[in-house]
């Protein structure tokens, strides 16, 4: 049985690995076709580490939300609480929360994808 | 981070009791009247958190719900201890858990297959 | 009062429902003795009450106490009755049915209420774990 940790570090080094490699053949692209690099072309790289920053951060959330949500399940389990509101908002929230990241993650393989497709 | 026990095994075992403490439930209504006859229990949740409260991390095969008489409640003239509204109480609590624990396995496992589809 | 515990709810119907029990047992004790003249120690059968209390444990409601009603035997004037004084009076039990019976009907609603309460709390959880499907 998958032990979900394993899966969020999965997700986070695949995107990592995503956008590295469509930073990296933009890189190639540029510079093999002979044009001058532009300047925006720098700016274009920050947004991306920004991106990548801000998903990291949301995926971190999303393991604390996990975290909370196993948290208060074990609770409920044991008998220390018996309030089940609690139990359900706590789970309610870290699996919207995951499933918007899966999207996410989803979203970007789809887009590599059909980058990859594209005939130069 | 990672725990020994994975949540869905915690909780395929809290169903597990939950299971058994119906069958008591019914046990003790079906003996209302009988005679030195003292209400049957199942005890879980204690064994549970002392396990976790020691190593935060649990060895499922040494917590087994096991049924016992609490021998707390108050005994009538026939030795009989079982009240009835008591354990429509406690019918109405085990059911809620019990539903509680499927929904939170089935969301847990869905969460583990939107994980893995990648379509 | 402590009300942190999420079934605290069931708990406290539970014993509303068992105070009420209670309630209807001394109720139809009191109507089955109601012409009882010799409850065993020579005197008529004497009306009881039950006296509640708020359980600080759960916050429900428990039994105090069992009272015997201390008002006047009832003298009913019967003098071929063998059982009458000097005087021909005979004692009767100090139960008045239509109080007794205005008491069940208040025990009943009280019961049912608490069976509502229940409910109505089950009906509630369940509609939060819906949230889970």
């Amino acid at each position: 049985m998958a032990n979900f940790n394993a899966n969020v570090s999965g997700i986070q080094n695949a995107m990592k690995n995503v956008i590295e490699q469509n930073t990296l053949r933009r890189n190639e692209n540029s510079s093999s076709s002979g044009m001058p690099k532009v300047g925006s072309f720098d700016n274009d790289k920050s947004e991306f580490s920004n991106a990548v920053k801000a998903i990291d951060n949301y995926i971190s959330k999303v393991d604390d939300l996990q975290q909370s949500s196993d948290m208060s399940i074990k609770d409920l389990l044991s008998g220390k609480n018996e309030d089940i509101t609690s139990v359900v908002s706590a789970v309610a929230k870290a699996d919207i929360s995951f499933k918007l990241l899966v999207g996410v993650r989803n979203k970007i393989i789809e887009a590599y994808k059909q980058t990859m497709n594209m005939q130069v | 981070m990672s725990s020994t026990n994975g949540i869905t095994d915690l909780l395929n075992a809290g169903l597990k009791a939950e299971n058994l403490r119906q069958k008591t439930i019914a046990n003790n209504i079906a003996n209302l009247e009988t005679p030195e006859y003292r209400r049957i229990d199942v005890k879980f949740e204690e064994l549970l958190e002392r396990s976790l409260g020691s190593s935060g991390s649990v060895d499922l095969s040494e917590i087994e719900p096991v049924i016992y008489r609490p021998q707390k409640t108050p005994v009538k003239s026939n030795g009989n201890d079982v009240n009835l509204e008591s354990e429509v109480g406690q019918m109405v609590k085990n059911t809620l858990r019990h539903t509680a624990y499927i929904r939170l396995l089935s969301k847990k496992y869905k969460q583990i297959e939107l994980a893995i589809d990648v379509e | 009062m402590e009300v942190d515990n999420g079934f605290s709810p069931i708990d406290i119907a539970i014993s509303g429902l068992r105070a009420q029990g209670k309630q209807i047992e001394i109720i139809s004790s009191n109507v089955a003795n109601s012409r009882t003249t010799n409850a065993g120690n020579g005197e008529p059968y004497r009306r009881l009450e039950a006296v509640f209390k708020t359980d600080d444990d759960i916050g429900g409601v428990k039994l105090d106490k069992i009272l015997a009603d201390r008002s006047e035997f009832l003298k009913v004037l019967d003098p071929g009755n063998p059982q009458a004084d000097e005087d021909g009076y005979v004692s009767m039990p100090n139960v008045n049915l239509p109080i007794e019976m205005m008491n069940l009907t208040i025990a009943t609603r009280i019961y049912q209420a608490n069976t509502a309460v229940l409910k109505r709390y089950q009906k509630m959880v369940e509609t939060t774990l819906e949230l889970l499907r």
